[in-house]
């Protein structure tokens, strides 16, 4: 069991009887013992619930019936997706000893899909931050060079991807929290169309950009994945009811031949800002593309790549203000003794709250409030919807665009911890996505050059409800790239168990 | 230069929809001596990660309430976020309305100071969720202590609708009236019970007066108005605005200016007193709630609705007086609930007099009604009995006596049948050798009467007509005078 | 616009958030950077730089209008487990510090 096995492979030796749920469970189980010390992408791991579901499926192969899609596959979920069998922290003191009472609709369907969960990964508190530094818990660590950030917020669950801990996990991508740590760990994430995967029991960062998607190291398994996730929901007013297709069949018929991929004009104005590695992968796969049929076009996105930043740090904060102010002290969750009811809430909020999540509620708060609504979160709601027009227009003209995922390989711990705007600045090419409610996804385009080479992402996204497309390049991409490696063991200071 | 001080009144009134289930979750709406914090789930506790979904049946009666207040009903309409900490509001914000409500710009008609019909403006009907409820201390005491309030999310998330006049009413009676008049027509139309000390009728008031100068009408000057809130019955918005009037004006004639401000109706004290509020003016931070896309009032949707209103109350009491030709008086009680009003005219169409019907149901349907506590459309004699019953007392088959009590053993289960048979009457009244027998009877058993009779000292026909009662009483009123009299004429000549 | 301490103290009192006296200083050194971004984008829609003017200030992802929940009730039991873990709960009820009666 010491070789990484993808999802499609734990279900088709599941099935030909060569291991067991348990067995495959138990051996993720060892690596997060022996790794995860080291890279912190853990917040909690649920052995016993997991044993039982892993158990459950192994009688059902016993007994000759179909245990699912994701039979026995271990998953992991971002602590922001509420399970019963664990607490669903956020990575915030402010959830720490918080266990729902309920599921998420994604849960329910990973369960149902015979997946195996094994825990709940770290992340930026109430997913604001692109390090996962901002974690109440302590940072996660890259497993391909623990002195770095392994992105986020999703981050705790792309490390448990990359260093192989499961073959698949979710997270929650609401500005670039699933692309830029897959970028950064060098596996495969995708954010889906808005409306695509249910909201419901996902903690809400901001309502109208939220969306949970899978991690993967293989694009047969990100359709996997995706398949079980993207059902309609009539307990999510925003879940689309449109039919989905199977994905995998995407990925099975995968070409590029007379695709038209998009490079963006306005890029080759922002070289400045842009790492040199990042530049050269990004041209290394339009070639790949166009040597598998690929017709390279150029569009044009210059109000998304302009105006993307301020709308995103306007209207993110704005919701997420609102969506937070339910952690009062009151009903659940972190709590201050206090003797007046101002002063149980302005200091339960303002000790459970750590620095981050802090700044964008008062930004929040700042562009809704009385005097500021118009010029501020009024325009920006309309700056967005002049975005989701020039996406729509330059999807006019090709299938696919093809962008960097963020501007640089994972940066240093510590680098930006102090300076979130500069933090905010490496997400300029994935918020525009979220909000045009595109369906969007990193792959891993190679490694940098480094002592320690990191990975370096190339994100390609593509029309409203166009995540085949997707699916169908990264397939085509990976028969020169290869799926996505897993991060020795060795690349991980103190992380062989001793 | 004598001035005078005209009241400017605008009523918000809150009316609880009649649903079963919560406006955004599935939790029963019915906390009638529910438990605390028994009809409530993970979405009206506001936990993490949850989501609303809209209740299809609340928004329907909405359109429905908004449709009879001839307001416009907006065709994509959708909930914003009004964010304040609060601890009855469990997510920090309450799901409401706010530029784009669901109807707009309506009217209601009322009777105006001078009796003349007077058109009320209604400025916006939109829809949204209920707090919870604030406990400060129970009556057994359990929750006694200085130090504490307690919170019960029971009434957290039932579905709202909030009215809007426009400041058109000038004194405290027509702002009952109004209220009235808005309750009558959300009962009518099943939209809600309108039962204001339940809570499902809640008022608050906006008032400022206008001084003006009373020779030339000029305005002269406008106070600021203040919001009164908690009053829970009609008695209380009355004398509530009464109180709040006098205070402006004392203090506009001393010299002072009221604020704007919002002030506690407090009904044992007969005052309103300002409300401490920490800011100077709440923002609220309005935005659209991305969790709740549009929501589609289709042609198709608004039509039902339209067809499913009643006979509006104003309408039905202008028809009344004119078919049935009732007072006012007895009008303004039929119509005031509408199965009432139907059971009356249930009543009328099984052979009543209009005005017969009208007396038994405004008395004895009431008395029983009341005695009971039972709802006008839970009555157990059905409409078409009591009309029967009317109809005999018309045609003076029955006496009102007898009639009352075959009504009350029908209202004790019985049908008219054997209500009437238990009563000794039956239909057509007594048949004349069975009277004749009574009649015998009691001359029998009063032989010092007909002994005054022989004797001829009944010349005013005293002693005759003393025997003719005692006739009737034997028989219960059921016997038609003139054949007694008939009856007793030849029987006492037989024995004379 | 520039963003002062007052501002930010506002802001801290609307969002019901404590910010130590030491916080305040980085606070509006982060707000007046971002306020930067801010503004230009403000500007931008305000000098007619951007066609803002037909524009819904409502926007969803996708169009699509989602079906209404039936008025049926299903009970919950979970009132009783979100009272057992609550930071503060008695009889029943949540509990809070005093409020008086009339307090907004």
């Amino acid at each position: 069991m010491d070789r990484m096995l993808s999802a499609d492979e734990i279900v088709r030796g599941l099935l030909a009887k060569e291991f067991s749920a348990a067995e495959v469970f138990r051996s993720s189980l060892e690596r997060v013992r022996r790794m995860d010390p080291a890279l912190s992408a853990m917040l909690s791991v649920t052995e016993e619930a997991g044993m039982a579901a892993a158990r459950a499926v192994d009688e059902c192969v016993a007994r000759g019936e179909d245990p699912g899609p994701l039979a026995g596959v271990p998953v992991v979920l971002k602590d922001n997706m509420c399970y019963r069998a664990a607490p669903t922290t956020c990575g915030s003191r402010m959830l720490e000893r918080w266990t729902p009472p309920y599921d998420a609709a994604v849960v329910t369907a990973l369960e149902g899909a015979g997946a195996v969960i094994l825990g709940k990964t770290n992340m930026d508190e109430f997913a604001m931050g692109g390090s996962t530094e901002y974690s109440a818990f302590g940072p996660a660590s890259n497993p391909w060079d623990p002195d770095r950030v392994p992105g986020g917020s999703s981050g705790g669950s792309a490390v448990a991807v990359a260093a192989g801990y499961v073959p698949v996990a979710l997270g929650s991508d609401t500005g670039g929290s699933i692309r830029q740590p897959a970028s950064y760990c060098g596996v495969y994430g995708m954010k889906p169309t808005y409306g695509l995967v249910s909201r419901r029991g996902l903690v809400a960062f901001a309502s109208s950009l939220d969306q949970i998607g899978p991690f993967a190291r293989t694009a047969a398994d990100l359709a996997r994945m995706l398949s079980v996730i993207a059902a309609p929901d009539p307990g999510d007013g925003t879940s689309s009811r449109r039919a989905r297709p199977e994905y995998g069949a995407a990925v099975a018929s995968a070409s590029l031949k007379g695709r038209k991929i998009a490079v963006v004009r306005e890029l080759a104005g922002m070289k400045a800002s842009l790492s040199p590695d990042v530049e050269g992968t990004l041209a290394r796969v339009l070639d790949l593309c166009r040597r598998e049929g690929a017709e390279i076009v150029e569009v044009s996105l210059p109000r998304s790549l302009e105006f993307g930043l301020p709308c995103y740090y306007i209207l993110a904060p704005a919701e997420a203000s609102s969506n937070l102010a339910r952690f009062d002290g009151v009903r659940y969750g972190f709590s201050r003794k206090e003797r007046t009811l101002k002063a149980l809430y302005e200091r339960t909020r303002g000790e459970g709250f750590g620095p981050e999540v802090k700044r964008r509620i008062l930004t929040g708060t700042y562009v809704l409030s009385s005097g500021y609504y118009d010029a501020y979160y009024l325009t920006a709601q309309k700056v967005r919807q002049l975005m989701k027009e020039e996406f729509r227009k330059a999807f006019a003209s090709c299938d696919l665009i093809a962008l960097p995922t963020a501007p640089t390989p994972a940066f240093r711990k510590g680098e930006l911890v102090d300076d979130p705007i500069q933090m905010y600045l490496a997400d300029i090419f994935t918020l525009p996505v979220n909000l045009a409610g595109l369906p969007a996804l990193s792959l891993n385009g190679g490694f940098t050059a480094d002592a320690r080479p990191l990975p370096v992402g190339v994100q390609l996204i593509a029309p409203q409800w166009g995540e085949e497309g997707l699916l169908s390049a990264a397939a085509v991409l990976e028969r020169h790239l290869g799926p996505a490696s897993v991060a020795p063991m060795a690349a991980v200071k103190g992380g062989d168990g001793r | 230069m004598n001035a005078v001080y005209m009241p400017v009144i605008g009523l918000e009134v809150h009316v609880q929809l009649a649903t079963a289930s919560k406006i955004f979750c599935s939790c029963s709406t019915d906390s009638m001596g529910a438990e605390p914090n028994r009809n409530v789930c993970p979405v009206c506790l506001g936990l993490p990660g949850t989501l609303p979904v809209m209740n299809e049946h609340a928004l329907r009666l909405g359109i429905r309430a908004g449709l009879a207040l001839s307001c416009a009903i907006r065709d994509r309409t959708i909930f914003h976020r009004k964010n304040y900490f609060y601890p009855d509001l469990p997510k920090a914000y309450q799901i409401s309305q706010y530029d784009l409500p669901l109807a707009e710009g309506g009217e209601i008609v009322i009777t105006g100071d001078d009796g003349a019909p007077k058109r009320i403006r209604i400025t916006r009907l939109h829809l949204e969720e209920d707090a919870g409820k604030l406990v400060h201390s129970a009556a057994d005491g359990r929750l006694e202590g200085a130090e504490r309030s307690f919170v019960d999310y029971n009434r957290g998330g039932v579905p709202l609708a909030e009215i809007v006049s426009e400041p058109d009413m000038s004194s405290p009676r027509e702002a009952r009236e109004y209220v009235q008049t808005l309750r009558r027509l959300v009962r009518y139309l099943g939209v809600s019970d309108g039962d204001m000390e339940k809570g499902s009728l809640r008022v608050d008031a906006n008032i400022s007066l206008k001084k003006v100068d009373g020779a030339t009408g000029d305005l002269l000057f406008w106070g600021e108005r203040s919001e009164v809130k908690n009053m829970n019955s009609l008695r209380a918005v009355e004398r509530a605005l009464a109180y709040e009037i006098e205070r402006q004006r004392i203090l506009m004639e001393r010299g002072g200016t009221p604020e704007r401000e919002t002030r506690h109706w407090n009904d044992g004290a007969g005052v309103t007193t300002a409300m401490r509020s920490k800011e100077a003016a709440n923002d609220y931070r309005y935005f659209p709630d991305p969790d709740l896309p549009p929501m589609l009032v289709t042609e198709a949707m608004e039509e039902r609705e339209r067809r499913a209103l009643p006979e509006m109350p104003w309408k039905k009491a202008e028809r009344f007086t004119e078919q049935y030709g009732l007072p006012a008086a007895d009008v303004e009680v039929l119509v005031e609930s509408l199965p009432l009003a139907d059971y009356f005219e249930a009543c009328v169409a099984a052979g009543a007099s209009p005005l017969r019907a009208s007396n038994w149901v405004r008395v004895e349907v009431f008395r029983v009604m009341n005695e009971r506590k039972l709802p006008a459309d839970a009555f157990p004699v059905a409409a078409l009995s009591l009309g029967r019953l009317v109809a005999m007392v018309d045609e003076k088959k029955l006496s009102t006596t007898v009639a009352r009590e075959v009504f009350d053993a029908m209202a004790g289960g019985k049908s008219l049948d054997e209500a009437l048979k238990g009563a000794g009457a039956a239909q057509g009244g007594i048949a004349s050798e069975a009277l004749e027998g009574i009649i015998r009877a009691v001359v029998a058993q009063n032989p010092d009467v007909l002994d005054e009779i022989r004797s001829g000292k009944d010349g005013s026909g005293k002693k005759r007509k003393f025997l003719t009662g005692l006739v009737m009483k034997e028989t219960r009123g059921q016997a038609d005078g003139k054949q007694v009299q008939a009856i007793l004429d030849s029987v006492l000549g037989e024995l004379l | 616009m520039t963003v002062s301490e007052r501002d930010v103290r506002h802001v801290a009192e609307l969002a019901r958030l404590h910010v130590e006296d030491d916080e305040i200083v980085g606070l509006v050194g982060h707000f007046t950077g971002i306020m930067a971004h801010f503004n230009a984008l403000a500007r931008a829609g305000e000098e007619g730089r951007l066609p803002l003017d037909d524009l819904s200030p409502v926007v969803f992802a996708h169009d699509e209008i989602p079906p209404l929940r039936a008025d049926e009730v299903v009970e919950s039991s979970v009132g009783r487990a979100v009272l057992d873990a609550a930071p503060d709960a008695r009889e029943g009820f949540f509990v809070v510090p005093r409020i008086m009666e009339g307090d907004e």
